[in-house]
C-alpha cells in the first residue's frame, strides 16, 4: 500500500467515525477481537484433534518408506479391525528424526506410531519419546529373531518392535570381469573375497576398460563403513561402559580407512558422488564391483543393462568377515491417545506371520515365518537369487555387526559420516580419524554433564 | 513507514469535516492512532510472535542446557558460551563465515553494480540479458544447489568442459581449497541478479541532466561514474550492502546440500553449524547460544555499515 492510498483510506475511516462514533468504536473492537481470535485460533489449530470420530480410531503412522510399502498390511489390518484406521504420513528419510524429535519434543499427540531407525532407539528412549512395549516382547519371544529384539531394547526394556533387518553382499559385473580375465568371485557364503583381492581385480577391470573399479552403495555412511573397521579388528569406534568414549584411532580403524582412502586416491572408486548416485554407476554397466544390500538388486534388474553376479561381502586379509545389519522398527509415542490400538497394529505388523509377510515389501523380515517365506520366494526367482538368499541367511547368522547401542549414537554417526567423506575426498586417514576422535569425545561430553 | 502519512492526514481530515469542539481535542490528542493500531495489529502480532518472542526465547535457551534435549533444562548461564568458544568446530565456523563474508559481499556488490551499469545503457539485447541474469533468483536456492551439485561432480559437465580445453579436472566441492569458492560461485549466481535489480532501479532515478552537466564540464566515462553514478546511488548501495551482508551471513541451503560443511569443515558456515547443533546433536542450548552470537555479529555489522554510510551523506 502506498503512503497516498493509506492517507485516503484513513480519511474515509475518519469520516465514518464522525458519523457514527459509537457504532464504529464497536466495530473497531470487533475488528481487533476478530484479528486476535483468528491469530489465536491459527496458533492453536489442530491441537484438539484426537483422531477419534464416530467410534472409529484413526492412528497416524509417521514413516520414511517408499509409497505403497504398507498398503497391503494396512488394508488387511483395517479389514480385520473395522474400527481402526491407519493414516500414513511419509517423511523423507533425512527428515524423519528431526520431524519426530521436534513434534514429540512439544508433546504433540498427533503421532501414534513412528518408524524408529534402530541405532537411534537408545537416544529416543532416553529422551522419553518411546512407550515401553514389554508386553509385546513377551508375545514376540520365539517368533522374532532374538538379535533384532535385543537391538530394540534399551536399559532392559523393549522400546520398539523390529520389522526388518538388512545385510550386505558384493555385486560384480560379469562382462567387465570376463573382459579383464578376472575369475568371478565365489558365491559360497563362507568364502568371501578379501578387500585386497577386490582392489586388485577392480584395477585389472579398469585397465580392461571399466570406468570404475569399485563403489559402495552408501559411501560416507557409518552403516556401511563400520564393518570395514570391524573386519580389521577396530571395533565399533566406541568404548567404555556406556559406549560414550571415542575409539576410532586404533590400529583396526587406521588400517581400514587408510585402505579406504587409497581406493579413492588411486581412482579405483570415483570421488564426489552422493550415496543417492552410486547404484546408477553399477546399473549402467560402468563399474566392476558394487558393495551394497539386497535392496539394490531391484534397481539393477529393472535397468537390465548389467549382467551381474553376487558374492558374500568381502573382509580384510587376516580379518574377520563383518556385515552391516539391522533396519527399521516401529515404536509408539508416549503422547499418543490410542496406545492400545497402536499396539494391536504393531503386533499384527511384526509378530503375526501373515502381517509380517505383508509388511516385507523389498526388505528382510525378522519375524521367523516371514523370514522363511522371504528366503523361499527369493530363491524361487532363479539361480542368482538362490545364491543371494544363501548369502543373506549365512551373513545374518554369522557375520552381522550391529551399530553400537548408545544415547550418543547420532553424534558418533554424524561426526564419522563427515570424516568418511573427507577421507574419501583426499584427507589422510590417521589425521582425520584423530580429529574425529576429539570431535566425538567433545560431543559425548554433554551426556555426562 | 505507514504511520507518517497517517498522523499527518488525520488532523487535516478532521478539520475538513468539522465536529464537536470537545471531541476534536480528543481526536487531536490521539489522531487516528486507534485505527492505525488496528491496522498495525496483525503486523505487530506477527512481529512479536515471529521475531521478538523467538529472539527472547533464543537468549533464554542459550543460558540453559539439557544433555538429551528434552528433559527439563537447567541454568548454566554463560558457561554455555564458554563451552561454545572452546569448541574448535564453532571457532572454525566463525573463521569460515568471516572469510566467506569478506570475499562474497564485495564481489557480489561489485559484479551487480557493473552489470547494472551495463544493462542500464541503451544497448541491444540489454533487456534479455537482464532477464537472464535475474532468472536464477526465480529458482529456489535448494534447487539451484542440486543443479550445481551435478555440475561440480568430478565426472560432471564442468570438468568435461575443462577437459575439452586441455585443463586437468578439478576437485571443486571435494577439494578443501576449492569448496568455499564453489559455494561463493553458487550463491553469487543467485545473488548478483537479485541485487542488480535494486541498483538498476536506483540508476533509473538519477537525473540525466547531471550526466549532461558533467559531460559539459569535460568529465569522461569513469569520472561520470565516480562523481555522479556512485554518489547518486548511495541510498541503494547502502541498502544492498546491508541486506547482502546479512543474507550472506545466513546462507544455509547450498552448504547443507552441496558440502554439509566439508571437506574438513572448510565450508562450515555458521548457520550450518547452528543447524547441526539444533537438529543433529539436539543440543538446543548450544544452538541457541550460537544463534545469539550470530545475531550479535549481524547487529554489529549493520551498525558499522550504517555509520560508515551515513558519514558524509548530508
Amino acid at each position: 500500500m502506498s503512503a497516498r492510498t493509506f492517507g485516503r483510506l484513513s480519511g474515509k475511516l475518519v469520516m465514518r467515525r464522525d458519523r457514527a462514533p459509537a457504532k464504529f468504536r464497536g466495530r473497531r473492537f470487533a475488528l481487533v477481537a476478530a484479528s486476535v481470535t483468528v491469530l489465536v485460533a491459527a496458533g492453536c489449530g489442530g491441537s484438539d484433534d484426537d483422531g477419534s470420530s464416530g467410534g472409529t480410531t484413526t492412528l497416524t503412522f509417521v514413516n520414511a518408506q517408499d509409497p505403497g510399502t504398507f498398503d497391503k498390511v494396512i488394508a488387511s489390518f483395517e479389514a480385520a479391525n473395522p474400527t481402526i484406521k491407519i493414516k500414513q504420513q511419509a517423511v523423507p528419510f533425512d527428515d524423519l528424526n528431526t520431524t519426530v524429535q521436534s513434534r514429540l519434543g512439544s508433546k504433540d499427540p498427533s503421532i501414534d506410531l513412528y518408524d524408529v531407525d534402530e541405532p537411534r532407539l537408545a537416544a529416543f528412549a532416553a529422551r522419553g519419546f518411546l512407550e515401553p512395549l514389554d508386553d509385546l516382547r513377551q508375545q514376540a519371544e520365539g517368533k522374532i529373531d532374538p538379535n533384532a529384539l535385543k537391538i530394540t531394547t534399551y536399559n532392559d526394556k523393549q522400546y520398539a518392535m523390529p520389522r526388518w533387518t538388512s545385510s550386505q553382499l558384493l555385486y560384480f559385473n560379469k562382462d567387465l570381469l570376463a573382459k579383464a580375465k578376472v575369475p568371478a568371485p565365489s558365491s559360497d557364503p563362507a568364502s568371501p573375497m578379501t578387500w585386497e583381492d577386490v582392489t586388485a581385480a577392480a584395477k585389472k577391470a579398469q585397465a580392461a576398460g571399466a570406468k570404475n573399479g569399485l563403489i559402495w552403495d552408501q559411501v560416507d555412511r557409518y552403516y556401511q563403513l563400520q564393518p570395514l573397521a570391524e573386519s580389521a579388528g577396530g571395533g565399533p569406534g566406541l568404548k567404555g561402559d556406556k559406549l560414550l568414549e571415542a575409539d576410532v584411532t586404533n590400529a583396526g580403524w587406521t588400517r581400514a580407512f587408510t585402505w579406504y582412502h587409497s581406493v579413492f586416491q588411486e581412482g579405483v572408486a570415483p570421488r564426489g558422488i552422493n550415496p543417492e548416485q552410486t547404484p546408477s554407476l553399477f546399473a549402467n554397466g560402468e563399474t566392476a564391483f558394487f558393495a551394497g544390500g539386497p535392496w539394490n538388486s531391484a534397481a539393477f534388474d529393472k535397468d537390465k543393462t548389467v549382467d551381474y553376479g553376487v558374492a558374500p561381502a568381502p573382509a580384510f586379509a587376516g580379518g574377520r568377515p563383518a556385515t552391516s545389519t539391522d533396519s527399521w522398527s516401529t515404536g509408539i509415542s508416549p503422547f499418543s491417545k490410542h496406545k492400545d490400538a497402536a499396539k494391536k497394529f504393531i503386533s499384527y505388523m511384526t509378530i503375526d506371520p501373515t502381517g509380517a509377510t505383508e509388511t516385507t515389501s523389498n526388505n528382510i523380515p525378522v519375524q521367523k515365518d516371514a523370514f522363511r517365506t522371504y528366503l523361499d520366494t527369493l530363491s524361487a526367482k532363479g539361480e542368482r537369487y538362490k545364491q543371494m538368499a544363501d548369502i543373506i541367511e549365512y551373513a545374518l547368522a554369522n557375520t552381522s555387526v550391529s551399530r553400537p547401542v548408545t544415547v550418543g549414537y547420532v553424534d558418533v554417526e554424524s561426526t564419522m559420516n563427515k570424516a568418511f567423506a573427507d577421507i574419501r575426498n583426499g584427507t589422510a586417514a590417521p589425521d582425520r580419524l584423530a580429529q574425529a576422535n576429539d570431535e566425538i569425545n567433545r560431543a559425548l561430553e554433554k551426556y555426562s554433564r | 513507514m505507514v504511520t507518517t502519512p497517517d498522523t499527518r492526514t488525520a488532523p487535516r481530515s478532521a478539520r475538513r469535516l468539522g465536529g464537536g469542539r470537545g471531541r476534536r481535542s480528543g481526536r487531536r490528542r490521539y489522531g487516528d492512532l486507534p485505527i492505525a493500531l488496528t491496522f498495525l495489529l496483525p503486523a505487530v502480532i506477527a512481529a512479536v510472535v515471529l521475531r521478538l518472542w523467538p529472539t527472547a526465547r533464543a537468549v533464554w535457551d542459550s543460558l540453559r542446557s539439557t544433555p538429551l534435549g528434552v528433559e527439563p533444562t537447567r541454568w548454566v548461564g554463560l558457561d554455555q558460551f564458554r563451552w561454545l568458544i572452546d569448541d574448535p568446530a564453532f571457532l572454525n565456523s566463525l573463521k569460515v563465515t568471516l572469510l566467506f563474508g569478506i570475499i562474497v559481499n564485495p564481489l557480489q556488490i561489485a559484479v551487480a553494480l557493473v552489470l547494472a551499469v551495463i544493462f542500464n545503457e541503451r544497448i541491444r539485447g540489454a533487456g534479455l540479458m537482464r532477464t537472464l541474469v535475474f532468472l536464477p533468483v526465480a529458482i529456489p536456492q535448494s534447487v539451484s544447489a542440486v543443479i550445481w551439485a551435478v555440475a561440480f561432480r568430478p565426472d560432471g559437465p564442468l570438468n568435461g568442459i575443462l577437459d575439452r580445453l586441455g585443463i586437468a579436472p578439478q576437485g571443486f566441492l571435494t577439494s578443501p581449497g576449492q569448496a568455499l569458492p564453489s559455494i561463493i560461485l553458487v550463491v553469487s549466481w543467485i545473488g548478483v541478479g537479485y541485487w542488480m535489480m535494486f541498483l538498476i532501479a536506483g540508476l533509473k532515478e538519477i537525473d540525466p541532466t547531471l550526466y549532461e552537466a558533467a559531460g559539459l564540464d569535460g568529465a569522461g566515462r569513469w569520472a561520470r561514474f565516480r562523481h555522479v553514478t556512485v554518489p547518486q546511488l548511495r541510498r541503494q548501495l547502502a541498502f544492498v550492502l546491508v541486506a547482502d551482508t546479512i543474507s550472506n551471513l545466513l546462507v544455509f541451503a547450498p552448504v547443507q546440500i552441496l558440502t554439509n560443511g566439508g571437506p574438513n569443515g572448510r565450508t562450515n558456515l555458521i548457520m550450518n553449524d547452528v543447524f547441526e547443533r539444533a537438529y543433529t546433536q539436539v543440543d538446543v542450548g548450544a544452538a541457541s547460544a550460537a544463534t545469539v552470537v550470530v545475531v550479535v555479529i549481524a547487529l554489529a555489522i549493520v551498525l558499522v555499515q550504517f555509520r560508515l554510510l551515513s558519514r558524509g551523506s548530508d
